[in-house]
This record gives C-alpha cells, structure tokens and sequence, in this order.
C-alpha cells in the first residue's frame, strides 16, 4: 500500500489527515499573492537559510508576489540577503501599526506558521488579521498540538521541553473557537509530524503511528476562510 | 467588544448547572476550594469570573466565591455575564460587571483568585496588566487551569474526539508555559497543585501531571 492510498484510507475514516507541513503549504501558495507572519525560524534562521529548509524561501519559491514579516530584525536580515523578491518588513504580529504597513495590499494566503503559541495576544493577531485577510481570502494558522503524544510522554516522564518563548498552547477546538471569534471560517484542518526522534525505531514508527492516531500529532494545521 | 464576541464569551453561560451538586455545605475538601482559601483567609480577595458559567451555581459545594466569602469578610467578584452579576447582586454577594483582559476597580487587594479563566481569555497581557494594578506588592495571583495532558483528554483525541471541555475555551497552558507567560509580566509560580474531583483519578498511580484534571498555581511579583 503506498502511502497516499494508507492517507486515503485511513484519513477518510479519521475524518482527519496527516500531512507535511512545508508540502502543505507550498501547495496552498503555488501562483499566489502570499503574506507570511513569522517568516524568520529565530533562533534557527541562518542554520536553516544555510541548509536549505527555510520556510520562506520555500514559499518564495512559489508564490506570484510575497511579504515576509517578522518582529526579528536581525534573522530579517539574514533572510533579505538570500530572498530573490520577498518584500519584508519588521512589525510586531499583534501591533496595530501593523495594519499601516500593509495598507492597499491584497493577498490570496496568509500564513502564520508556528507563531500563535509566542504571543502574548492572540486576539490582537487575528484582530489584526481580520483587516488585513479580505472577505473570501484564505488563512493559513499552523501550531504545535498541545494534545501531542510527545508532550503527553513527556508530562509522564516530568522531563517536558518547553520552547523557551512559548507561552501557550493550542488543540484544534481552541483554534477553532479563536477563529470563529473573529470571523474566520475553518475550512480544514490538517495534523503534521515535524520532529524526528533521536531514536531510529521511533522515528520510524512514527509515520505510520500518526497516520493511524493523527489528532496526536506533533503539529496542526487549521485553515480558515474570512468571513 | 463586538456581538459576536460578547456571545462567544458567554456560550459556556448557558451551561446548565449540575444540581447533583447544590448543597448548603462548601466542598472545603475540594481540590480547587482548599487551594484558593489557604490564600484567602482573612485576606481582601477580587474573585475573576465568580458567577462560574451559571448563576444557579451559587447553590453548587464547588462555588469558589461561596467559599471565599465564608473564609474573608471583603471579597469582591467580577465577571463579564451581566444577567448573572445581575442575579448574584440581588442575593447580596458585592459583584461587579467587568471584563477579565481591562478592569480598573479602582483599590488593591491581597489575593486575586482566577478560578478557570485563563483558558478563556484572547488577551494574556490585558488579564496580567490588570491584576498587577490591582495586586498588592506582596499580594498573591492565583491561576487555576485545566491540565492539557490529563490522560482523558489525551484517550479522547486519540481516538479522533474534539478534546475541549468548555465552548469557549482558546488555548491550553502547562506549568512551564504558565511560568514563561509569568515571567513576560514581572511574576513568577511558586506552590503548584494538581488536583482533580474523581476519586478514580487521584487513587490512579500515575504521575500528577496525567492523573488530574487541572492544576493550580500561585503567581507573585518577582
């Protein structure tokens, strides 16, 4: 059985999926005007620009048109010198001056990957992000699964290895009710694994485990449609 | 605050209360309860969120701010369900209509006790600021939240079951993120507490931090 034929399979009766992230949303982007919040990985930025795993230059790739924005001005930097033609801009995700920056642009996709769970101030991101999305357009909102099985196992073991900007965590329930909030529609949601294990028998029994346990999974995605 | 969201706050308002639970008795005993009034005793107390969903529930043993008044003589509630503020002024608690992320009730108080609230709020940083205005220097913040690994939750999205127990829940914390939030604000968790209401739970053994429901901590300036 191939993999996409165990997806089908087993994602139709989950009524879930499992899937790559950075797939996921290259295949979202592909053609389109993209804005994407959090486009540096501080810390990890030059190490993943020098190994070629940098989401934005993944989306850059792709994309018609794309703004990078990103409240880290020097890893902002960094990834100026290797986009080809992102237009990037330091704010603050939760600021209102935000709003000022990208007044008069329009885009088919924003994409917030993996920032939700630094802020402070949720509601002010998607405050601000119900001005910005235009009725109709797409958001893209990925985030670690507070429900994941590695963050279970280590609750058990006491030994839970927190990202040391991470204030928050976040189940697909919570970000659905965040969104319906403030006027996005989920569309989709989707699980993604993003972490191998040290150990080589755990990490390959992981795709397969997730595919059959996806809500589980180390990441979600949840994609919205404004209202 | 827009309609909608005025509504989405209040959807878990119309939880009906479980009348399995009206007492005239205070569940002293109750995990929650003893926390919060080892704190409060004799102590000016502003209770977050004290009409607890639905107003019938000042009959429940598990009502927090039965259970402060009983043990300090100036404690003040606020909450944002005006219709249950409403009903719980007319049997005499001092309550008042106020939103959990902007309040400025205009005094200080030594312990402020958010029973449950965090998991609800979209604006950490409007909830912090506003209880360090209110918070006496050596006053005490106490947060209780639910436990996001308590092994029912993880049993239920395992097996694909939208894991939230409130309709109007927005995010999960753990100790760790709780402390990390803290920190952004000037406070640190000292006294953490895992507790849950099942007796099946607490005989399991399993660690804390899978066995129960919810923990609770206590936020100080540092």
């Amino acid at each position: 059985m191939t993999d996409s034929e165990f997806i089908s399979k087993w994602g139709n009766r989950l009524n879930t999926s499992i899937v790559d992230r950075d797939a996921y949303l290259i295949r979202e982007c592909i053609g389109k005007k993209v804005l994407h919040f959090g486009c540096t990985d501080t810390p990890f930025t030059q190490e993943k620009l020098d190994n070629g795993t940098a989401l934005h230059i993944k989306l850059e790739a792709v994309a018609s048109e794309i703004v990078g924005v990103d409240i880290d001005e020097v890893a902002l930097s960094a990834l100026g010198k290797v986009c080809q033609k992102s237009d990037l801009h330091v704010c603050d995700i939760e600021n209102p001056i935000l709003l000022d920056k990208l007044s008069g642009r329009n885009f088919d996709v924003v994409v917030c990957a993996d920032v939700i769970e630094h802020l402070n101030n949720p509601g002010a991101m998607f405050s601000n992000l119900g001005q910005i999305v235009q009725p109709g357009g797409k958001l893209i909102v990925t985030t670690i699964n507070g429900l994941a099985i590695k963050l279970v196992l280590r609750a058990l073991f006491a030994s839970e290895a927190v990202h040391p900007d991470h204030v928050a965590y976040y189940s697909f329930a919570t970000l659905k009710h965040l969104h319906e909030r403030f006027g996005f529609c989920v569309e989709n949601k989707a699980f993604t694994f993003l972490y191998p294990f040290n150990n080589r028998f755990l990490t390959t029994i992981q795709p397969p485990f997730y595919r059959l346990f996806p809500n589980v999974a180390d990441g979600i995605i949840v994609t919205s449609i404004k209202l | 605050m827009t309609d909608n969201k005025q509504n989405d706050f209040l959807l878990a308002s119309k939880c009906s209360a479980d009348v399995s639970d009206f007492s005239t008795d205070i569940a002293l005993n109750d995990h929650k309860l003893n926390f919060v009034i080892r704190y409060a005793r004799d102590k000016s107390v502003l209770d977050i969120g004290c009409v607890q969903h639905n107003p019938a529930n000042y009959q429940s043993k598990y009502w927090q701010h039965k259970a402060l008044c009983s043990v300090s003589n100036d404690v003040v509630g606020i909450d944002l369900y005006s219709d249950g503020v409403v009903y719980l002024q007319s049997l005499g608690y001092n309550v008042l209509v106020a939103n959990a992320q902007d309040f400025d009730l205009g005094r200080i108080f030594d312990v402020i006790v958010a029973g449950d609230i965090i998991e609800h709020l979209e604006n950490f940083d409007g909830f912090f600021e506003s209880c360090k205005r209110h918070l006496a220097s050596n006053g005490r913040l106490l947060i209780s939240t639910p436990n996001p690994w308590y092994w029912k939750n993880f049993i239920k999205a395992a097996l694909n079951s939208e894991v939230s127990s409130n309709p109007e829940h927005t995010c999960w914390l753990c100790v760790r993120t709780l402390r990390q939030l803290a920190q952004r604000h000037g406070m640190d968790v000292g006294e953490v507490v895992f507790g849950s209401r099942y007796l099946s739970d607490r005989l399991m053994p399993m660690p804390n931090g899978w066995k129960h429901t919810s923990f609770h901590a206590e936020l100080f300036f540092t």
